[in-house]
């Protein structure tokens, strides 16, 4: 797999989302659903849902995030809480949704949303158990990552020789922190990309789609990693400013309207990435 | 699909409004506009030299507006006060002192505001030099607020002020009257930290009287009658440590009290997170008195060089132990 079709599988992809609107509605959806979870959220600290959840708030992070402005700038973290179970039950499966419209247009069979969410859900439990699995390696790392600043921030560069190496350790451990998370995300978002395709269009339980995901892998390694790596690029401006608006305090408005933005772009790649790679699993599949 | 996009934007605008209905006049507005003033409050504090005088003007009137528009909000307290805090900047002290005013007749169930509004109105009298102003004040701290951090504090306050204008007779008063208050308190708040505090600073009331048996008493109570309060700290123990030692060996020139106070302490207490620094303190003291610095001649510089280092090397032990017992210890948060 070279550079070209890398580029041209990318290429046919945004043709197939922009031709074909069964494969573009159930990644429409995953972003409607998150931007009214979003929209939950943002009224949590306010009344009546206060009355839920201000002890949980409360008791976790301080009284002081239920009033303004703290209860916006607590929204990025409570959305971060709520996307784990949200990938877990919805978006991973609507993912399948999306796969499966991508092969049924692909045969030229009838793909109407109902239909293909209804044909798609007797996959379910296996999209479940493989989106377990990708997130569990994610909150493995979160883990590590967490155990690493908490050593950065105890690290005195200072102290011994090699300071300058320390402190450049150090800084890309706390200042990195967004973006090796997300480079980490595209690692595991490759690793895991053809598992759902598997389940779908191979119509495999979830060990053997595992079995069949990592062949895959291996037969294509850099062509899967970088699928996964250029759309995700576009997420870069989003966590620039997401950056800049942490360190300005001005209008913390700004916040929600960034998360929105991140929400849009974070579907729009992963429209991107999973349709490629369901294009290349079909191409596969067609070709042995 | 445009069906689904079009009941998505109902839902959502549905969700909104519901929600921005049902939660209007519940504070959130107020928090929000009041946010925005405060911001330019901050600005004006950070480099008032610069600001030009219709920036008060203007900024006072957003003030008064917010309080007109939100008078029931729970942060329209905590806006008059912001916003006698920019008249003080302003270096106009009667109106800021007029604001607090407000707070005090308008919020009479809101203690937390009230207690805020009147240090404020102290402070701006301290900035005014209106002494008996900063009394009455002090008085009216006791008098309403006897249970808080600063109410505790104040009949202290009081004394100190005549001490600073060395009028003897009244710093006495000013200390007889603290230490009536302060058994008042004890008496009627046994086991609880308002007690423990107020027990604290009778001992200080005692010292500056020099009445030691009165001091060293009420460290007693302190310790043995609040052990498991939750108000210790590997600081406060040590601080209470050196005191009662010091005052102890220094007056009585012996170590059998502290041996004996610490002794009971510990049977009382056969768990107690504390034990085994009480033990150490014990055993460091009879050292002190085999050595022959514990003696009848013994002077407080000796003695606190001694106990000052046997507390550096426990501290470590002490906070160590604490961690490891899960020993609670929160800094104290009095009532109110």
């Amino acid at each position: 797999m070279g550079n070209k079709s890398i580029f041209q599988g990318l290429k046919n992809t945004q043709l197939t989302l922009f031709s074909h609107s069964p494969v573009l509605i159930p990644f429409i959806v995953i972003a409607c659903i998150q931007l009214f979870v979003l929209e939950l959220i943002y009224f949590v600290p306010r009344y009546p849902l206060n009355i839920f959840f201000e002890p949980i708030i409360t008791k976790l992070w301080g009284e002081q995030f239920m009033h303004y402005p703290y209860n916006i700038a607590i929204l990025p973290k409570l959305f971060q809480y709520i996307q784990g179970p949200l990938f877990l039950f919805v978006t991973s499966f609507l993912i399948g949704v999306a796969v499966n419209a991508l092969a049924k247009v692909n045969n030229d069979e009838p793909a109407k949303f109902g239909l293909v969410l209804k044909d798609t859900f007797k996959h379910y439990i296996h999209i479940f158990i493989g989106a377990l699995l990708a997130f569990l390696v994610v909150l493995a790392f979160s883990e590590v990552y967490e155990l690493l600043i908490r050593k950065a921030l105890t690290m005195d560069p200072n102290r011994g020789d090699k300071y300058l190496l320390k402190l450049i350790v150090k800084m890309t451990i706390l200042e990195g922190a967004p973006y090796i998370n997300l480079l980490f995300s595209i690692f595991i978002t490759a690793l895991f990309g053809y598992v759902i395709p598997a389940i779908v269009i191979g119509n495999l339980k979830i060990f053997p789609a595992l079995v069949e995901n990592f062949k895959i892998l291996c037969s294509a390694p850099i062509f899967t990693f970088m699928v996964t790596f250029i759309p995700t690029l576009l997420y870069v401006p989003v966590l620039i400013l997401r950056g800049g608006a942490q360190v300005s305090s001005t209008a913390p408005e700004m916040s929600i309207l960034l998360l929105v933005l991140s929400i849009i772009v974070m579907v729009a790649i992963d429209a991107v990435i999973y349709t490629t790679l369901a294009t290349y699993y079909l191409m596969k599949k067609e070709g042995s | 699909m445009k069906k689904f996009i079009i009941g998505f934007l109902v839902l959502s605008i549905g969700v909104f409004v519901l929600f921005t209905f049902l939660g209007k006049d519940k504070g959130h507005d107020a928090e929000k506009v009041l946010w925005g003033i405060n911001q330019e409050f901050n600005t004006i504090a950070n480099d008032p030299a610069a600001t030009p005088e219709n920036a008060f003007v203007e900024l006072s009137k957003k003030y008064e507006n917010f309080v007109q528009r939100f008078p029931d909000a729970d942060v329209t307290p905590g806006a008059y006060i912001i916003w006698a805090r920019l008249m003080v900047i302003k270096e106009d002290y009667d109106r800021a002192k007029s604001i607090l005013e407000k707070v005090l007749s308008k919020y009479p169930e809101n203690k937390t505001a009230q207690l805020e509004a009147l240090l404020e109105v102290g402070k701006v009298q301290t900035i005014q030099k209106d002494e008996l102003g900063v009394l009455d004040t002090y008085q009216r701290v006791i008098r309403n607020f006897p249970k808080s951090e600063v109410g505790l504090k104040t009949p202290l306050l009081v004394a100190q002020y005549y001490l600073e204008k060395k009028q003897n007779n009244l710093m006495e008063k000013a200390f007889d009257d603290a230490i009536t208050h302060y058994q008042a308190l004890i008496a009627d708040n046994k086991g609880e930290k308002v007690g423990f505090y107020a027990l604290q600073y009778l001992a200080v009331c005692h010292i500056a009287q020099k009445n030691w048996d009165g001091a060293l008493s009420a460290y007693e109570a302190s310790l043995l009658d609040y052990a498991d309060l939750n108000v210790w700290t590997p600081q406060s123990l040590l601080k209470l440590l050196r005191a009662y030692n010091t005052i102890y060996v220094t007056h009585k020139k012996s170590i059998d009290g502290p041996v004996d106070v610490y002794q009971k302490f510990i049977d009382d207490n056969p768990d107690h997170a504390f034990n085994p620094i009480l033990e150490r303190v014990i055993k460091t003291l009879q050292e002190l008195k085999a050595d022959g610095v514990i003696t009848p001649d013994v002077t407080v510089q000796s003695l606190e060089k001694a106990v000052n280092a046997m507390a550096q090397e426990t501290e470590e032990k002490l906070e160590k132990k604490i961690e490891q017992q899960d020993f609670k210890s929160t800094p104290a948060t009095v009532e109110d």
